[in-house]
């Protein structure tokens, strides 16, 4: 499947998942704990808006949250004192944030536009883009996509982007190992099953199309649209469940570990880990980097 | 160029308040002054270096990444200016902003009539003394302290504008 054909059923499954997200039958998705004053931001997620805003924070600055979804991290913009616009190509994910931000008390304005083209009219309003874990297997067109944020952006603006690892991605699970996911960009990649990545079990079945973009990739992208890249920070461990794992390690986190490590004192120690998250937090450049042209 | 400069002007001492602070909280081993010193500064007194001297700032969205000055505070050779206070942001390092910073201060020289652009690099300021080499700039050989009170090791460099 590729084209129209590919958004068509990528949008009606995550017009599924937006209306099964965040009722309590998933595990990521705790709107009690958001509704409550919590965030369900990750560490990576806080660290890179620290890193992005030098410390000044987000209090007055407008921010777009890219891929939002039901928008829980929106809500956590907000309340970061953000003035907050979030973009889904999904109706009722934008439908589910609105009643959300009514019931955290918070205001966000939620446009429906795919990533890769927003409307003119975002065109250089924003400090600061945000997008996180899980959204650049649904683009095709990575620079179509850098190209998007560069041009929201203000000058001096910047991206965060959090973003799984394109190792990690790779592996359908660890126990048996199987890879079955590209590294580098390969074209469109149909997949069928069930349930969903926050709740394996869940009643829904799917056919998606899903694009490999190495991390090579996406700098590259990035150069190109006149974003340079401040911080790359490659994570060899998380705070929640990829998808390859029976669960966390002892301090909670989950990690990819392939193989065995070394034996040292008759001791079989575990294999070092792998990457499983990026960020990538970069500044859009006052004049932009000519794109290269096309042959 | 990665992110705008801009030239301070009266009523932005809130700026160069928060940027040079910064600076001397991030590099304490760079300059000839200390957070505490200046951190006791009134608003009138950051006005007064804003009128004192040509300040001028990297700024991104949210706010000074890097700042420098252009002066004429010590120099009695009418042809000779200062460049001062240049810091940068340690996520922007090795990005031009620096680069960019001091092309600001030699152009504002240039244009009040200077042919010599000169400062003084600590010795710990390492990757400060090698960006002056690299940018053009030559050791004259001059060396002093700091002042009595802190017995830092000072070297003068000129960059003939």
């Amino acid at each position: 499947m590729e084209g129209n054909d590919a958004r068509r059923a990528n949008l009606d499954h995550w017009e599924a998942l937006a209306n099964y997200h965040g009722h309590g039958d998933d595990a990521y998705y705790d709107l009690d704990l958001l509704r409550s004053g919590g965030t369900l931001m990750g560490v990576e997620e806080l660290a890179a808006i620290e890193l992005a805003t030098h410390g000044v924070g987000l209090a007055g600055r407008f921010v777009l949250h890219l891929q939002c979804h039901i928008g829980c991290d929106s809500i956590s913009l907000a309340r970061m004192g953000a003035n907050v616009t979030s973009v889904d190509f999904s109706k009722s994910a934008l439908d589910r944030l609105d009643v959300l931000a009514a019931e955290c008390g918070v205001s966000v304005t939620t446009i429906e536009a795919d990533a890769t083209a927003l409307p003119a009219t975002l065109d250089g309003r924003f400090d600061l883009v945000y997008a996180s874990v899980g959204v650049l297997c649904w683009i095709e067109d990575i620079d179509a996509w850098m190209g998007c944020v560069a041009r929201v952006l203000r000058p001096g603006g910047s991206l965060v982007l959090v973003e799984l690892h394109p190792v990690v991605t790779m592996f359908e699970s660890v126990e048996p190992l199987v890879a079955d996911f590209p590294y580098c960009f390969d074209g469109p990649r149909t997949y069928s099953g069930t349930g969903t990545y926050a709740n394996r079990d869940a009643d829904i079945a799917w056919t998606t199309v899903q694009y490999a973009h190495s991390l090579g990739e996406v700098v590259t992208a990035a150069y190109r649209a006149g974003i340079v890249c401040t911080h790359l920070i490659e994570h060899t461990s998380g705070s929640f469940n990829t998808g390859q794992f029976d669960g966390p390690e002892d301090d909670d986190r989950y990690r990819l570990r392939l193989g065995v490590g070394a034996e040292r004192d008759g001791v079989r120690e575990p294999a070092c880990p792998l990457p499983v998250l990026f960020t990538l937090v970069g500044v859009s450049a006052a004049a932009a980097v000519p794109p290269p042209t096309s042959a | 160029m990665i992110v705008p400069i801009g030239r301070l002007v009266r009523g932005d001492w809130e700026t160069l308040r928060a940027v040079r602070l910064e600076a001397l909280a991030d590099a304490p081993y760079a300059f000839g002054s200390t957070h505490a010193e200046e951190a006791t500064l009134d608003d009138a007194a950051w006005e007064l270096r804003i009128t004192e001297q040509a300040w001028f700032v990297a700024l991104d969205a949210f706010g000074p990444i890097g700042v420098a000055s252009g002066g004429q505070l010590r120099d009695p050779d009418p042809g000779v200016r200062t460049l001062r206070s240049m810091w940068v942001h340690e996520s922007f390092r090795g990005r031009s902003v620096a680069e960019a910073l001091l092309g600001e201060v030699a152009a504002w020289a240039r244009g009040d009539g200077a042919v010599t652009l000169t400062l003084w690099a600590t010795r710990d300021a390492a990757r400060a003394r090698a960006f002056y080499a690299k940018a053009g700039f030559i050791a004259t050989g001059e060396v002093r302290e700091m002042d009595p009170a802190r017995p830092v090791e000072m070297a003068r460099y000129e960059l003939t504008l």
